[in-house]
This record gives structure tokens, C-alpha cells and sequence, in this order.
């Protein structure tokens, strides 16, 4: 099959943000990376943020995302020489094992889902002075975005996969082919994700509407 | 709220942009200064002999390089071998990495070209890495250093790659190079290719020989070896010359005989389980071509293995093994030799960390099973 029939059965066109010269830069980039700690600390540098953030965006906790972001990138480390490129951007798959982690660290860790709010605005810090500012400071922000915070308890109580969309979809702002690709899913599959995580969402905030104003409006 | 409610109050919140550059400092730091980048000297336990490839004495050098300019034409094909492999000798630099890179193609996967590279530093350490030339997919990876095998994390491919096929021996289990040919039939060993079926029937191409390998093994033969064996071997005959980009290169080949022998097997049953009953058949008294035994059929095919061998510096331009059917090819390795050179030794290139390989478990002594 040629590479224009792979593209194009997964649904994949080439006017993505990911254009091809990035791509062949990122895939020389991610070649040298695999011995050269330079070229690893320039994607490093590159896709940190980005990780970071959308861990963040399904945890909610800044130490555990911290904590997280530094496994994903420990493991991309680890794992550089199994990466086979595809042109599909380099950021996709820190992206996926970004998701496994986190999604392995719910499993492990049930009761973090349904922590009540007052206990993950008053989550402590780390030990060293500097990085424990930091971290309640950028808690505290997260803290004081009430609607974030609402929307996020529901959004953990879906399953991972339509966790995943809804948060590179929303939170992150990806467009549904970016979400495609870093998901490995063709666009079509993408939407239905979404769908019908909108619909479970829907009624998540709608029972949790009832409970906490029962007989009320929704 | 409708499932459109909740979507717009999804793209109207602003999810928190909270960065921590303390935290990412540290991790950047933790991770350039890993050991996976930052690998302390080997330390190897064992030193290895010299390899076989260990360069001749300088006299037999001068001698070859003026035996190579009077080659006449009635020259044995077994001194024509050894001054071309003399000749590679000679390019060969001490103290620096052998690395080869070859395209191995078989007629049982017509588009499933391989591309293999080699490393090797004197004995001590190997490394091979197999990758699928149309797509780029790398299949195995491993590195041999000492005792420890590295693989890469696909153990089904990892499993075929038998690094003893140029193994890094210790000086226990280092045994002089055999060269001349043994006349224990029980020392054979079989090659088994399945075939497509013909008429109905199931049917496989078995080279028996002293020599013969699996598909991998046939691969990451080094140029040393393939001189080796076929110098070794007292039915490999001259077959002249052939200009290659006005490049003159040597033929040699190997046809059926009592060290090479190629069947075509029919059966019904499992492919193993038949080969294993030839053998046996075998062991027992002498198979007659044509002959039905037990449910299986055998007839003795023509086999050629052929070398070809650049005359200026004595660097392998291709091996080819084929087995023949009423003189239609029905099954063939080729290997060719795209890249023989040296380089400068790093450490960084058997680094199994910088490769993510991880331990297998096995010694060098359950590989050559």
C-alpha cells in the first residue's frame, strides 16, 4: 500500500498543524536524540509544556502531574529506540504515553477520581522550598478556577478514552484531525468519542445537578 | 442541559496554564545526566582472542599482491579465494569498528527486502540491527558484549537473531576454526523454505549442507565467514568473470554435491514433522529421488550457491544461493554487500542503554542450540 493510501485510509489529510517540513526536522531531531543528550534536551524543551499541560488538564494536581510528566518523559527516554517514524509528529506519541500514564496512575490509584474538591484545593506540597512554592502556586491558580474544576471531576468519572478526547479536544484545543492522529484513530471514530462523551458528561452534570439541588432546576 | 450545553461549557472554560520552571529545570537536568547518555567505561571480564580476520604476515601480503597481478587463467579456484580474501585482508585496520551493511532478499518474501548492519570491535563486542528496507521498520536489534546479550523489546524477532553465527566467543568457549571438511554426515545441518503449493500439494525446499542456515543466519554472515566456508569446501569451482560499472568481479560457485544437496519436498502433514522424518530416512540409508515414502516425496533439485568478489580490493559484491527445478528457480537467498568499512570506535555505539535494549537473560553457550 503506498504511503498516500495509508494517509488517506486513516483519514488524515496533510493540512493538519503539522506541516512536513516540521516533521522531517522532528524526525532527524528524534534520530539524533537516541544518543545525543542535546538533541534529547531540544525536545525536551520543545514538547515539555504541552505534556505537562495536558496532564495537568486530567489530574488537576500539580505534584501528580509533575510527578507524571517527569514518568512520561523518563519512559519516552527509555523507550526513543522503539519509536518508528511514521509521519506522524513525535508530540502523538509523547502524547500517548503521556495518556497511559495517567491512566495507569487512576487505575492504581481509584480513590484519587472521586477525591471531594476541598481535599485537592488543600493538596500539600513538595519538600524543597523553591519547588514547593511553585507548585502552590500553580495550585492555587488551578484552585480558583471553579468552573475548570467542576468540569474536571466529571470529565474523570468517564472512561479514559473519552477522557483523553475531551481533554485534548477542549482543554487543550486540538482540532478533531490533531486528536485523530495523536489518538490513532481516524476522524470519524474521534467525533463518535466525543459524542458520546458529551452525552455521558450530560448526564453526570445533570445527576450531580439533582443531587445538589434536589427538586431544583438542572 | 443537553449534551450542545455542555459542549459550549466545555470550549468556554479556560483550563488553568500553570507552568512550574523549577520542576521542568530539574527534570531536563535528571534526564541529560542519566547514565543512558552519560555511560561509564566497559568493563569488560574477559578478553577475547583475535578474531579470524587478524591480518597475515607481511611477507604473504607482498607475496599475494604480486600473485594477484600474474593471476593466470588455469588457477585453482581455492587459491583464486584465498588471494581475494588475502587482499580483504589487507583493508582491514586494526583497532577500529568493522561495519557492514548488507540487503538480504528471499524468494519466499518477494517484497520483504532486509537491510542489516553490522558492528564489530575485534572480540569484544557485536552489534546487528535488521530493518525492513521498503518501509524502514526496524525488526531486531542487539548488542553482544561478553557474556550479555541486549535485545531489542520484540522478543519473536529478537529470538531468531543467533549472534553465534559470529559469535563473541570467551577463550573457553573459542575453538580453532574448522577448515576442512568433516565426513560425519551426522554433522550437517537443514535449511527449510516452504514453497507455495502445486497442484493441490504442500511442498518446501530442504538444502542439506554443512553450512546451511535459517534465513537470518544466511544474512549476518560476515565476509570472513563466507571465505572461510567456501574455501573450506573442496566442490566450489571458478566461474570467470563479469564487469560491474566497469568494475571486474570474480564468480564462484558451489553446485550440488556430497557437502550441498537440495531437495523438493511434497507432503501432506506438518512441514516439521516431515523433514524431520527425511532425516531420519536419511540416516538410515540413502534417499532415491522420486521416491514416496510414508506419505511425503522427495526428488533432489539442483542447488547453486554463488560468490561474487570484486577483484580490486576483494570485497564481497553478493552470495546468492538457488535451488532449481528443471532449471526454474524455485527458491533463493541473495545477499548483497552494500557498505564495508571501518570506523572509529566510540563506546556509544554498543551502548545498550542509548538503544533502550534491555538484558536477555541467555549466554552465548544456549544460543549455539
Amino acid at each position: 500500500m503506498s504511503e498516500l493510501q495509508l494517509v488517506l485510509k486513516r483519514n488524515i489529510s496533510l493540512d493538519t498543524t503539522f506541516d512536513m517540513q516540521h516533521l522531517e526536522e522532528g524526525r532527524l531531531l528524534v534520530e539524533q536524540a537516541r544518543t545525543d543528550a542535546h538533541a534529547f534536551g531540544r525536545i525536551f524543551d520543545r514538547h515539555y509544556d504541552e505534556i505537562f499541560k495536558y496532564i495537568l488538564h486530567r489530574t488537576a494536581n500539580t505534584e501528580l502531574a509533575r510527578d507524571l510528566t517527569a514518568d512520561t518523559f523518563f519512559k519516552a527516554m527509555n523507550k526513543l529506540w522503539t519509536f518508528r517514524w511514521q509521519n506522524v509528529p513525535f508530540s502523538a506519541w509523547l502524547y500517548r504515553i503521556a495518556s497511559n500514564e495517567v491512566n495507569a496512575h487512576f487505575r492504581k490509584h481509584k480513590n484519587v477520581i472521586r477525591v471531594p474538591l476541598e481535599e485537592i484545593m488543600e493538596n500539600p506540597g513538595s519538600e524543597y522550598r523553591e519547588l514547593k512554592e511553585e507548585l502552590k502556586t500553580a495550585q492555587n491558580e488551578i484552585d480558583n478556577n471553579h468552573l475548570f474544576l467542576e468540569l474536571h471531576q466529571a470529565v474523570t468519572r468517564l472512561k479514559p478514552r473519552y477522557q483523553e478526547a475531551v481533554t485534548l479536544r477542549f482543554f487543550e484545543g486540538k482540532s478533531v484531525k490533531d486528536v485523530a492522529v495523536i489518538l490513532n484513530k481516524s476522524e470519524g471514530t474521534v467525533k463518535s468519542l466525543l459524542h458520546r462523551a458529551l452525552k455521558q458528561l450530560q448526564d453526570i452534570l445533570d445527576s450531580d445537578g439533582t443531587k445538589n439541588n434536589p427538586g431544583g432546576q438542572p | 442541559m443537553n449534551s450542545r450545553k455542555v459542549e459550549d461549557l466545555l470550549k468556554k472554560v479556560s483550563p488553568p496554564d500553570v507552568s512550574l520552571p523549577s520542576s521542568k529545570t530539574k527534570l531536563r537536568r535528571d534526564l541529560l545526566n542519566h547514565p543512558r547518555f552519560n555511560p561509564k567505561p566497559s568493563w569488560f571480564r574477559r578478553m577475547f582472542p583475535r578474531m579470524v580476520l587478524a591480518g597475515g604476515p607481511l611477507v604473504v601480503l607482498v607475496l599475494v599482491v604480486f600473485i594477484i597481478k600474474m593471476i593466470p587463467d588455469e588457477m585453482s579456484a581455492h587459491a583464486r579465494l584465498q588471494d581475494l580474501e588475502t587482499t580483504y585482508r589487507h583493508s582491514l585496520v586494526k583497532d577500529r569498528v568493522h561495519y557492514t551493511k548488507t540487503r538480504f532478499e528471499s524468494s519466499q518474501e518477494k517484497d520483504s527486502k532486509l537491510l542489516l548492519e553490522q558492528w564489530r570491535y575485534k572480540n569484544d563486542a557485536l552489534r546487528i540491527m535488521l530493518q525492513r528496507e521498503k518501509t524502514g521498520e526496524y525488526i531486531s536489534h542487539l548488542i553482544v558484549k561478553g557474556e550479555r546479550i541486549f535485545l531489542y523489546n520484540d522478543q519473536e524477532a529478537g529470538a531468531k537473531i543467533r549472534a553465534s553465527q559470529s559469535c563473541v566467543k570467551t577463550p573457553q568457549e573459542q575453538e580453532t576454526k574448522t577448515t576442512t571438511p568433516t565426513k560425519n554426515q551426522h554433522a550437517y545441518s537443514v535449511s527449510i523454505t516452504p514453497l507455495a503449493d502445486k497442484n493441490g500439494k504442500k511442498r518446501a525446499n530442504v538444502i542439506i549442507s554443512r553450512d546451511a542456515f535459517d534465513i537470518f543466519g544466511f544474512a549476518s554472515q560476515a565476509p570472513g565467514d563466507i571465505f572461510s566456508r567456501l574455501q573450506a569446501d573442496p566442490d566450489v569451482s571458478y566461474a570467470g568473470t563479469e564487469n560491474h560499472d566497469g568494475l571486474v568481479l570474480e564468480i564462484f560457485q558451489r553446485k550440488s554435491s556430497p557437502t550441498i544437496v537440495s531437495y523438493l519436498l511434497e507432503y501432506k502433514g506438518d512441514l516439521d514433522k516431515e523433514v524431520k522424518q527425511l532425516i531420519q530416512t536419511m540416516k538410515e540409508g540413502e534417499i532415491t529421488s522420486g521416491r514416496e515414502l510414508d506419505g511425503f516425496k522427495i526428488q533432489r533439485i539442483d542447488v547453486v550457491e554463488t560468490l561474487k568478489v570484486y577483484r580490486h580490493d576483494g570485497h564481497i559484491a553478493s552470495l546468492t544461493r538457488r535451488s532449481s527445478e528443471n532449471g526454474k528457480s524455485i527458491a533463493s537467498h541473495e545477499l548483497q554487500f552494500l557498505v564495508d568499512e571501518f570506523l572509529t570506535y566510540s563506546p556509544a555505539l554498543f551502548d545498550q542503554f542509548a538503544f533502550g535494549l534491555h538484558d536477555f537473560e541467555i549466554t552465548n553457550k544456549d544460543m549455539n542450540k
